[in-house]
């Protein structure tokens, strides 16, 4: 009933009606923080990336609570559609917001297993590539040591039947941030060259990248001219 | 029998629409030359057409409860700006009447007379009368009330609210500081903390969300990036991620998505290739200073304005990198000075197959722009496709003084639309002549 009259007060006042709903829920205090996951729940069943129920979403469980069920339910919603970048953010939202989990560092190990098995299941998927990295934020050392970033990277461009620009891309970051490439990298890079000419490592993912990735030809292009000797 | 793979809601509505944008793109590639030509002609009478309508309309309903028309003002306005033109006298003295009494007692517009002021209206309402331009459409701004206004909205966490009690976001952020920016009322007090709150939107993506959290967003991207930019922040986020994330919203359609396997949208060609613009200018004019490479020196006796314009200092010409695709010749065969090649830069996106998604897909045959075949039009998206468009066109200038060349414009050069002010989203002459007012104003 209150849903109503907020509703209709929000109409009359020209006013975001999501917004009021947290004041009153706020006031209305944790007892209800069933009834908003139920509530977002409800619309995102309609439309799953709808981005004021997301936000409503996050506000309620950081001011009323019931983050325990929240990382099953973004892993439902990938089963369901792994192209849901929205409940890939949200899934980063829980790993670092969650009081019940140990935050990034300590989620890390199985989350790193989790996305590159999305990775592996669908290469050209953006949204898990980014999650990856994502897992690495504000940790370089921890981005280029990893054995398994790497790995996945070498495993996708080993691949013919696939999309090679985000496992390039990823390498490309991984030796810009100071991975020193092995032969493995260099031989795997080396299989997709086309006659391009091999001036340094990461200059020749560039090369194959405007290639691979035509539509940012100029921002590969770009990329290259950045390249420090760090990455050489 | 062969099993059909089964697709995720995300592939199955991208599969739809690329379907219909091919289906016109194909269409188009199999059209005679003078059918294609035709086909890439932004058609200003009937774009104007349609503008005007929906002026006078606006003008007419003045018993609406409808909370949008300062927006509608704006972009109707901004619209017809961007094409070269301007609507007659007695329609701009009745929106600059009507804004007028939008403007509420104690500063800012509301969505009509008599509602609550609301920061996303006040920055509409402004844009407005700055496109209008001249004197009574610019002192009718009440600019003591307005820093009231302002302050009234800013949060203690250094956000601002869209009104009060309002919901706080990047959005309100923008709006704000856009607004401060113009009318040359800028102060500590409005920045405070500002820049960190921003900063708490970028998300593990690049992109910048509407909330701390919240998913990376085309909108809210611009919005923050612009916020940064006119506080003189910008190098606390993280920009190589934030080009990185924008350059990747531009699809195979070429048309821009507002987030990741999102659809594609003409309101975007906007907000996404704006922020590319502004990053590669901005690094561009920081090159010099952190790397030091070493470059010809070809001062270029640019005229510095009176006032500090975030953006001009970006440009500063004074030593600019020279561009390593500009060796040659362009395409009609003039040689231009080497002044004139410094000041170019090869856009980050695709800027003529962003044009082509905008003039193809985008743009409706009896006038206006819509988000993608199918949608019907509407003036949100013919403002944003519009400026969206005029944004690529100049994407390979380092600067708003610097005409773009024929090759620059897709179709032919009668396409080219007005420059704008990438930081507020107003025309540059009208933007220059506000900001010349407001500052003998303070």
């Amino acid at each position: 009933m209150e849903r109503v009259i907020v509703a209709h007060i929000c109409c009359l006042r020209k006013v975001d009606p999501w917004h009021h709903w947290r004041w009153v829920a706020e006031k209305l205090g944790p007892e209800v923080a069933g009834r908003e996951l139920d509530c977002t729940w409800r619309v995102l069943s309609l439309d799953a990336k709808h981005y004021l129920a997301w936000s409503h979403r996050q506000w309620a469980l950081r001011a009323l609570g019931g983050w325990e069920d929240e990382l099953d339910y973004c892993h439902e919603l990938l089963e369901a559609d792994v192209f849901n970048n929205s409940a890939w953010n949200q899934r980063y939202y829980v790993i670092t917001q969650s009081p019940l989990l140990g935050g990034l560092e300590a989620m890390r190990e199985s989350e790193v297993s989790y996305t590159i098995k999305a990775i592996l299941a669908n290469p050209a998927n953006e949204s898990s590539w980014r999650y990856l990295k994502g897992l690495y934020k504000d940790d370089k050392e921890s981005w280029i040591s990893d054995p398994s970033v790497s790995s996945v990277c070498l495993n996708v461009l080993s691949r013919t039947d696939c999309f090679h620009g985000f496992a390039l891309s990823t390498l490309l970051d991984l030796l810009c941030d100071g991975l020193r490439p092995t032969n493995k990298h260099r031989d795997s890079v080396r299989a997709l060259a086309n006659e391009e000419p091999y001036t340094n490592l990461a200059n020749l993912v560039c090369t194959i990248l405007g290639r691979v990735d035509p539509i940012r030809a100029n921002y590969w292009a770009w990329r290259k001219s950045k390249i420090t000797v760090a990455a050489m | 029998m062969e099993e059909l793979p089964i697709l995720t809601v995300s592939q199955r509505e991208q599969f739809l629409v690329e379907n219909d944008v091919f289906g016109i793109f194909g269409y188009f590639e199999a059209s005679d030359v003078s059918t294609q030509r035709y086909m890439l002609e932004i058609q200003r009478d009937k774009q104007l057409d349609y503008l005007m309508k929906g002026f006078r309309q606006l003008g007419r309903e003045f018993s609406s409860l409808d909370a949008n028309r300062p927006w509608l003002c704006y972009w109707i306005l901004h619209s017809i700006a961007l094409l070269g033109e301007s609507v007659d006298d007695e329609l701009e003295n009745n929106a600059i009447e009507f804004l007028g009494r939008c403007q509420g007692s104690d500063g800012g517009y509301g969505g009509g007379p008599g509602q609550l002021p609301h920061l996303a209206t006040t920055y509409a309402a402004v844009n407005a009368l700055v496109t209008i331009g001249g004197d009574k459409a610019l002192s009718s701004i009440n600019r003591e009330k307005m820093s009231c206004f302002l302050r009234r909205m800013k949060d203690r966490s250094g956000g601002f609210r869209m009104h009060d009690m309002g919901e706080m976001d990047v959005r309100a952020c923008y709006t704000a500081i856009s607004v401060a920016s113009i009318l040359n009322i800028m102060d500590d007090e409005l920045t405070r903390g500002l820049g960190e709150y921003i900063l708490s939107c970028q998300t593990y993506e690049g992109g910048i969300g509407g909330e701390p959290g919240s998913e990376a967003h085309g909108g809210n991207t611009y919005c923050g990036l612009a916020t940064m930019i006119l506080i003189n922040e910008v190098d606390s986020l993280n920009l190589d991620s934030l080009m990185n994330w924008a350059v990747h919203r531009q699809g195979v359609e070429m048309g821009f998505q507002g987030r990741t396997n999102k659809l594609v949208d003409g309101c975007y060609t906007f907000w996404q290739a704006a922020p590319c613009v502004l990053l590669q200018r901005f690094y561009s004019a920081h090159d010099l200073v952190h790397h030091g490479s070493s470059h010809i020196s070809q001062g270029t006796d640019k005229d510095h304005e009176d006032h500090h314009d975030p953006e001009d200092s970006d440009d500063d010409d004074d030593s600019d990198e020279e561009d390593s695709d500009e060796g040659s010749v362009n395409g009609h065969g003039v040689h231009h000075t080497s002044t004139y090649i410094n000041r170019r830069m090869q856009p980050v996106f695709d800027s003529l197959g962003l044009q082509r998604y905008v003039l193809l897909c985008s743009k409706m045959p009896d006038g206006g722009f819509r988000d993608k075949p199918r949608k019907p039009r509407d003036f949100y998206h013919t403002c944003y496709c519009l400026s969206g468009l005029s944004v690529a066109q100049h994407a390979w200038l380092k600067d708003e003084d610097t005409p773009p060349l024929t090759r620059d414009v897709l179709g032919s050069y009668s396409n080219l639309l007005e420059p704008v002010d990438l930081l507020h989203n107003v025309v540059i002459d009208r933007y220059n002549e506000a900001i010349e007012y407001f500052f003998k104003a303070a």
